[in-house]
């Protein structure tokens, strides 16, 4: 700690997350071997296509100048975390730009496929970068919880006034040349406002007073969890967006459960969103597709299902290490790069590339959670159970959703799909569990 | 630790139900439930650092991260089961719609016009259907005639299989027969074995001159060999020319597309593989079946008198007898009934069986069933519902073989081949076996797919059989120095020709083989398809 280290050499040696820089620089060999193995497999004639390396240079470089400048700053947080969410980063980037190879050729809509994928990342890791170690921000918004929670809900009513449909659902919000997908916001605005809501009021939520075999929390507090409820329901309902409902649900349930450890919000919310999903299911058609193509995408195999069997077709043909990057079929599957980049990812790198996305989500959600285990404030627990389960939960949404474990719903795979809105947000919220990390190790320092 | 062994047991249950749950196919369940739950435990240790303290709310934030892990654990093993093993059941599944548009893995497609394809061999060697490599792209061959419309096609990029190569297609491409050794070199070093050969039971000059005799009909004709039940000759008219429907560049494409628009306009239905899958009334033939269902049951005998005056009423309905060769005569035996193909005897005999007896003798026959084998089958049907026999003039036409029967002539050709035998019924064949380099990977299934009649019954059978061959209408299909039995039948149509049918099955001591022909309008049975019929047997059984 002395304050000259930055010009000795030990000084900044000993400085250097280590453990970082090196798992980082394996999911740079990733980047530089997956784009490498694309341009082989596409142009055979050039084995040493050094130009399609040019994507791998800037996210390289960025990472890398993180982990030195944040050492230097004298970063505390988890060594893991960064990492973990790089190696989803590069598999992203490697996976849209094979995808452009095929699905946007020059001079059809989807040729700036991979350059806007690119940029979005590089602003991605600017973002892990700022909010991991700068700008508790989450601080500011507990004071002022209820704004926040005004303020996603405006955001929503401005959505539905103003908002832009694409693929059939009406989600972004076009302002000058951005378009933002606002459910992305919404969701972030959520696990702020429920976290400082529970907070305060989560004694009194716990505390239940009994009508018979039930038990229930005052009815004022419950305003609140209804106005959600609200938001979720109106997301399923108006904006036909069941996967950010379901997000959003479940995000609730989880953080109300882990504050008040009452079972009873979890079984009447499980039921309110049956009963929700039933009446989506019934109501709408779209939803009514979802369900049919999860139960059996055979029953209407020419237009209903015939995305969901193109998926199956290329998970089926993935095998246990998939044909090769470049050497498979995947866009076969319409709009493979929205919903279905897992089917894309399986068919070209097989179980064991499926399995190493999903692992790395699953370890994102442990450190997430590890983070709120070790934090004694009840605050930043419960902050650090929110952001952890939206990660964790988006990417069960989509994976399971791909995979038929559950019906298909429309949500980004965090830090894997193109989609700026989701990797910025998903940055935000990975930014906010790293920079939590940090303050309850220096904590832990300090005492 | 006793309340975190609980915890980690109940979790292990709810993941137990979600893997139930998700994998309602799955054949092993049992064994990924515990693989789940294993997984589960695992992540509960890791996120418990050893010192999981007293505090509810951390136990709380635990139970909710290894619900999210245990749904991603279940993903996982869902990629598991789809990607690696069971691959090909997704891979190869298809639809067809209405128009007749096929619905295929384009993966499969395009893998059919690079990957070796088995060749097909008739009984003597000859190469039926082959793969050529022409630059880089192989393409389907078909040099035999006779074969096309039990071969069918392969049309990768257009229009999908048919026939023996769309039944046979797992044993052709090798996925049948593929050894984990094979496995791995494929998805490893992407090179596939060596491609099998498939050796059927057809016998090419039988083969031939059925295709012969039928040629310029509509109908088909199949002939078993009733020991074994294998195949001899199943032959279809009119065909198809596989070779124009091949398709593998863009010009032979539009050229298959005109082809294949006038095969679907051609009202003689060319596409159809009539032999399995044309469902005709059985006619006369079918008296075969209410026979059989009488003598099993005890209620008649070859021998059994019944009368008929050249007229019968049934619940109002008048019959009117015109098969009778001598009108003066009123008494007739059930073998006489069988080869004079008497409607009104017959009529009688399904009354005296009952409607629900008379639907479980045809249903011992496999009636309304799909033959099993190696080519798929069109069950046909004994009535629309059940309800149907209840009425007494619907089971009367039943009997003489009318009323809403439907059967395909394999299936008339296996009645025969029961009663030739002892009553039961074989796995109709095809394939006699499949080699890779020389190495017999699959026989001959040797199954019997039931028994119809009991050995008594069988015998009873066909000593009517022969009568019918010897005295009654079918006795032009006599044939010196071979012992044959044969049943005549003519099918109303709903046109003026009726269908003609013929089924028999002859013996020259060491070969015994049935055959079923079914001409469509082709008018008296014992006409057209008679002389197609005994022609085959002829040709099956050299003296």
């Amino acid at each position: 700690m002395t304050p000259d280290r930055g010009f000795h050499l030990t000084a900044v040696l000993t400085a250097v997350r280590w453990n970082e820089l090196r798992l980082l620089l394996v999911s740079v060999a990733l980047l530089v071997v997956g784009l490498l193995s694309t341009s082989i497999a596409v142009k055979p004639d050039h084995l040493l296509d050094l130009v399609s390396l040019r994507p791998a240079i800037a996210p390289a470089f960025l990472l890398v100048c993180l982990t030195v400048v944040w050492a230097a700053s004298g970063m505390a947080a988890s060594e893991l975390i960064l990492p973990t969410i790089a190696m989803l980063l590069c598999t992203g980037l490697v996976l849209i730009e094979r995808l452009q190879v095929d699905i946007g050729p020059p001079g059809t809509a989807l040729a700036g496929l991979s350059g806007r994928h690119q940029l979005y990342v590089g602003l991605a890791i600017g973002t892990l970068f700022t909010t991991g170690r700068w700008f508790p921000f989450w601080k500011a918004t507990r004071r002022y919880k209820y704004l926040v929670m005004t303020g996603s809900l405006l955001l929503m009513l401005v959505t539905l006034v103003f908002g832009t449909e694409r693929y059939g659902a009406k989600l972004w919000l076009e302002v000058g040349p951005l378009s933002i997908q606002t459910s992305e916001i919404i969701k972030l605005g959520l696990v702020l406002f429920l976290a400082a809501y529970l907070h305060e009021k989560g004694d009194l939520l716990g505390a239940t007073w009994h009508v018979g075999p039930l038990s229930l929390p005052p009815v004022p507090t419950l305003i609140p969890l209804l106005g959600v409820l609200a938001i979720s329901v109106g997301l399923v309902v108006v904006l036909d967006d069941l996967g950010t409902a379901l997000l959003l649900f479940g995000i609730t349930l989880t953080m109300f459960y882990v504050a008040t450890g009452n079972g009873w919000y979890v079984g009447v919310g499980l039921f309110a969103f049956a009963a929700c999903s039933w009446f989506a299911y019934q109501r709408f058609g779209r939803v009514g597709i979802r369900v049919a193509n999860w139960l059996d995408p055979w029953s209407d195999p020419f237009v209903g299902g015939y995305q969901q069997i193109q998926s199956d077709y290329a998970l089926a043909a993935g095998g246990l290490l998939g044909t090769g990057l470049g050497r498979g079929q995947p866009e076969a599957i319409p709009a493979v790069h929205t919903d279905f980049v897992l089917s894309a990812l399986m068919e070209e790198t097989g179980f064991v590339g499926v399995s190493a996305v999903v692992a790395c989500n699953i370890i994102l959600l442990l450190l997430g959670l590890r983070i709120a285990l070790s934090t004694p404030i009840l605050y930043e627990r419960l902050l650090g159970v929110g952001l952890a389960t939206t990660l964790g939960l988006q990417a069960v949404i989509i994976t399971g959703g791909v995979l038929r474990v559950i019906p298909l719903t429309g949500v980004t795979l965090p830090f894997v799909s193109a989609g700026g809105s989701s990797l910025i947000a998903n940055a935000v919220a990975a930014g906010m569990l790293i920079n939590l990390s940090h303050r309850v190790a220096r904590r832990e320092t300090v005492l | 630790m006793t309340r975190r062994r609980r915890r980690c047991l109940t979790i292990a249950g709810i993941s137990a139900i979600v893997v139930a749950f998700a994998f309602p196919d799955l054949p092993h369940g049992a064994i990924l439930a515990l693989a789940l739950s294993g997984a589960t435990f695992l992540a509960i240790v890791v996120v418990s650092p050893g010192r999981l303290a007293d505090d509810p709310r951390r136990r709380r934030i635990i139970r909710a991260g290894a619900v999210i892990v245990a749904l991603q654990v279940t993903g996982l093993v869902r990629a598991f089961r789809v990607a690696v093993v069971h691959p090909d059941e997704t891979a190869s599944r298809q639809a067809v719609d209405d128009a007749d548009d096929v619905l295929t893995n384009p993966r499969v497609s395009l893998n059919r016009l690079t990957q070796p394809r088995g060749r097909l061999l008739s009984d003597d060697g000859t190469v039926v259907a082959r793969s050529r490599d022409r630059d880089g792209v192989l393409r389907r061959e078909y040099d035999e005639p006779s074969m096309y419309s039990l071969v069918g096609y392969v049309s990768p990029l257009k229009f999908g299989l048919s026939g023996l190569e769309a039944a046979l297609d797992d044993q052709l491409t090798g996925v049948r027969s593929m050894t984990i050794r094979g496995a791995l070199r494929r998805s490893l070093l992407g090179r596939p074995g060596p491609a099998p050969t498939v050796e059927l039971s057809v016998n090419l000059p039988t083969q031939r001159l059925a295709s012969e005799l039928l040629d310029g009909l509509v109908g088909s004709a199949v002939l078993i060999e009733t020991e074994t039940g294998r195949i001899l000759a199943m032959a279809s008219s009119p065909t198809i020319d596989p070779n124009r429907l091949v398709a593998v560049d863009v010009e032979s494409s539009a050229d298959a597309q005109v082809y294949w628009d006038e095969l679907l306009t051609d009202e003689r239905r060319p596409l159809l593989s009539r032999a399995t899958t044309g469902l005709y009334p059985p006619g006369s033939t079918f008296k075969v079946v209410t026979a059989a269902t009488a003598i099993e049951l005890g209620i008649a005998g070859p021998d059994s008198v019944y009368t008929d005056t050249g007229e019968l009423v049934v619940e109002g309905r008048e019959h009117i007898e015109r098969n009778r060769p001598d009108a003066t005569r009123t008494d007739w035996t059930l073998a006489e009934g069988l080869a004079y193909s008497l409607n009104i005897v017959y009529a009688q005999v399904g009354l005296e069986v009952g409607a629900e007896r008379y639907a479980d003798g045809a249903t011992a026959l496999g009636i309304g069933e799909v033959i099993p084998g190696d080519l798929p089958t069109e069950p046909g049907q004994v009535a629309s519902s059940p309800d149907f026999l209840a009425s007494d003039s619907a089971l009367a036409d039943t009997a003489f073989g009318q009323g809403e029967l439907l059967v395909t002539p394999l299936h008339m050709a296996l009645v025969a081949t029961a009663i030739a035998r002892d009553g039961t019924i074989p796995v109709p064949t095809l394939v006699d076996r499949v080699t890779v380099d020389g190495d017999e990977v699959q026989g001959r299934s040797t199954d019997i797919w039931r028994r119809a009649m009991s050995p008594e019954t069988a015998s009873a059978m066909d000593g009517m059989m022969v009568d019918s061959a010897t005295y009654g209408y079918a006795r032009s299909a006599a044939i010196d120095g071979l012992r044959i039995g044969a049943k005549t039948g003519t099918a109303e149509s709903g046109r003026d020709d009726p269908h003609s049918w013929f089924i028999a099955y002859g013996s020259n001591g060491s070969t015994s083989v049935a055959v079923a022909v079914c001409i469509e309008f082709g008018g008296e049975g014992g006409g057209v398809a008679l002389r197609v019929g005994k022609e085959l047997l002829a040709a099956a059984l050299p003296p």
